[in-house]
């Protein structure tokens, strides 16, 4: 059991480490966006498939409009803060918000099956790569 | 009812005191907190949190709330892009108001955490679980 939790240490302090070292990386070739600056978000890639992931604490998933057109995909929404009348507020850091991202990838998607998912206020958005568009493995004679 | 174009954020970093003995990066989630005659609301974002690794106690009229992201969810991911960091959120609050600890309530969705905390007299220190 001991090791069980070392390993999720060990896993999440990896993954951060990871993660610092692709903050900003080329990857999408020096431009992400065609509009837009947030959500801020990661990109990872799985398999055959690339992972974008946003955080949108307190969005409702019916507001949540996602697009795909050709090597585009647009991420726009908005979240709303109810503030009741009469309380008096000590604090009010969370913010209201819209957003509307276009991201330009580096390869085709195979629109039909993506996949999108989100779950306590994170939004993971799974991409397959479009057949014509994944590697292909060249073998050594 | 605000609704302005939010900023790119920066996640504030958890100062460590006492430092921590779990490794992976804290995060302090932003908060609202507000009164009304009866009751204190506190509202966190707290994104990748689900409701069962969030913990809450109030100890010595000190709220501290503290939520964790499960890591497996990411495994076999290898980050090429990253703009915003990962991490567990956690954060204390003096409170200044004796509550009626029984009857602190919890919810949680969609990454969002409220918590009503009745006003009372005499309280004991109780853990709180989130409905």
């Amino acid at each position: 059991m001991f090791g069980n939790l070392e390993n999720t240490m060990k896993a999440i302090s990896a993954l951060q480490s990871a993660m610092e070292h692709t903050t900003g990386s080329n990857w999408f070739g020096g431009r992400t966006t065609s509009r837009g600056a947030n959500p801020p978000i990661n990109v990872f890639e799985k398999d055959d498939s690339v992972v974008v992931v946003a955080e949108l604490p307190g969005v409702n998933k019916e507001d949540i409009v996602i697009q795909v057109k050709d090597q585009s995909l647009r991420l726009s929404g908005k979240r709303e803060i109810q503030r009741d009348e009469g309380t008096s507020a000590h604090r009010l850091e969370r913010r209201g918000y819209e957003f509307d991202r276009s991201l330009n990838l580096p390869f085709r998607i195979d629109a039909d099956h993506i996949e999108a998912n989100y779950r306590d206020g994170v939004l993971a958005l799974v991409l397959p790569r479009a057949a014509e568009d994944k590697p292909h493995t060249v073998a050594v004679n | 009812m605000a609704n302005e174009p939010k900023n790119v954020e920066v996640k504030k970093q958890m100062a460590d005191e006492p430092e921590k003995t779990m490794p992976g990066r804290f995060f302090v989630p932003d908060t609202d907190i507000s009164e009304t005659e009866h009751a204190l609301h506190v509202v966190m974002d707290m994104p990748g949190v689900p409701k069962e690794r969030i913990e809450i106690r109030l100890e010595n009229n000190v709220l501290t709330v503290e939520g964790t992201i499960d890591v497996s969810h990411y495994e076999g991911f290898r980050p090429v892009y990253s703009e915003y960091p990962l991490g567990h959120y956690h954060r204390s609050f003096k409170l200044s108001n004796e509550i009626d600890q029984s009857a602190i309530s919890a919810t949680t969705q969609n990454g969002v955490l409220s918590l009503t905390l009745p006003k009372a007299e005499q309280a004991r220190p109780r853990r709180i679980t989130v409905n």
